[in-house]
């Protein structure tokens, strides 16, 4: 029988729930620098018709909406999930998204996250852990834009900062 | 290949897929994107995630990096674009779902690809379940997913 890096307390981050209210409501120039940072050129994200841009689709997903967050030296988020060692820096493995409707102009956009799996796994370069979570994302009105399942990978690794391969191939 | 039978019936939708005429197996018209050192450090600031992983060469490379690595939700920005072009509405776009497979690099051109997996109906809306990826310019497969789409 295999060592398992889940401990108690690593294991009782399942379940756990964050949430955050916005910290501002949405305006035309964020919805508009985000398209633009893109390249993309559908008027509807510009408010070529009436001033008032929609977001695209994975706005609510792709923007952090935390705009007075703590950040690390490096321009991480200082609040972001993270494993103690012997974890590495976690890798982004996959993310489901799922549409509800799109951000206007005006939505103060509320975030709630919970964890909901932990699985470990052993690799071709030793153990991972899988880290899932939901990420629900509702407007002012209490209604749901988009829920993001994402899953983020850690491995185990004496030297955290060397990973540099994606997770399993 | 024109799809277009006669071109007097071509209005504003006409470039949205019907269902009666999509077929598994068809292809989404890909998407192509140059990326740039540039739109790197735009998307950080516009998103306000400025980890120096997404847009510092230097950074990146004392980390053992080729160069600065995309930002992984950008791949997912430019599925959901090419998905909503084909569908003729972003807001036809259900769900996108994608993994990473390898990295990609400023200078890299991406060529963001689908095709129909499957036709089904919900209710009076079809949807098409639709297999995604990512290549570079060399075809190497960065990113593999599926999505589903509303076609009405």
């Amino acid at each position: 029988m295999e060592q398992s890096y889940i401990t108690p307390k690593i294991q009782s981050l399942v379940g756990q729930e964050v949430t955050f209210p916005g910290t501002e409501p949405v305006d035309a120039g964020k919805i508009r620098r985000f398209a633009k940072s893109l390249g993309l050129d559908n008027p509807l994200y510009y408010g070529a018709e009436n001033g008032r841009p929609v977001a695209p689709p994975t706005f609510v997903f792709s923007v952090n909406h935390d705009s007075l967050g703590e950040l690390d030296e490096t321009g991480r988020p200082a609040k972001r999930l993270s494993l103690p060692p012997p974890f590495g820096p976690a890798m982004r493995a996959g993310n489901r998204y799922q549409f509800f409707q799109p951000v206007r102009v005006g939505d103060q956009i509320a975030i709630r996250r919970k964890v909901t799996a932990l699985k470990e796994k052993q690799g071709r370069t030793g153990t991972l852990l899988f880290l899932t979570y939901d990420v629900h994302y509702t407007n002012q009105k209490d209604e749901l834009l988009g829920i993001n399942t994402e899953t983020l990978i850690f491995r185990v690794t004496p030297d955290a900062q060397g990973t540099k391969s994606q997770g399993e191939k | 290949m024109p799809k277009e039978q006669n071109p007097k019936e071509k209005n504003e939708m006409a470039d949205r897929p019907q269902w009666e005429k999509i077929n598994v197996g068809q292809e989404i018209p890909p998407y192509r994107v140059p990326i740039s050192l540039v739109r790197m450090m735009m998307y950080a600031a516009a998103t306000w995630n400025p980890y120096q992983l997404h847009w510092d060469s230097d950074f990146s490379k004392k980390r053992g990096f080729k160069d600065a690595n995309i930002a992984g939700p950008m791949f997912g920005d430019y599925l959901a674009e090419m998905l909503s072009q084909w569908a003729g509405e972003p807001s036809y776009l259900r769900s996108l779902e994608y993994s990473n497979r390898d990295m990609a690099f400023p200078g890299d051109t991406l060529i963001f690809r689908g095709k129909v997996k499957e036709k089904r109906r919900e209710g009076d809306t079809g949807l098409a379940d639709c297999q995604v990826w990512v290549e570079n310019q060399q075809g190497r497969i960065l990113v593999e997913g599926s999505a589903t789409v509303g076609i009405s």
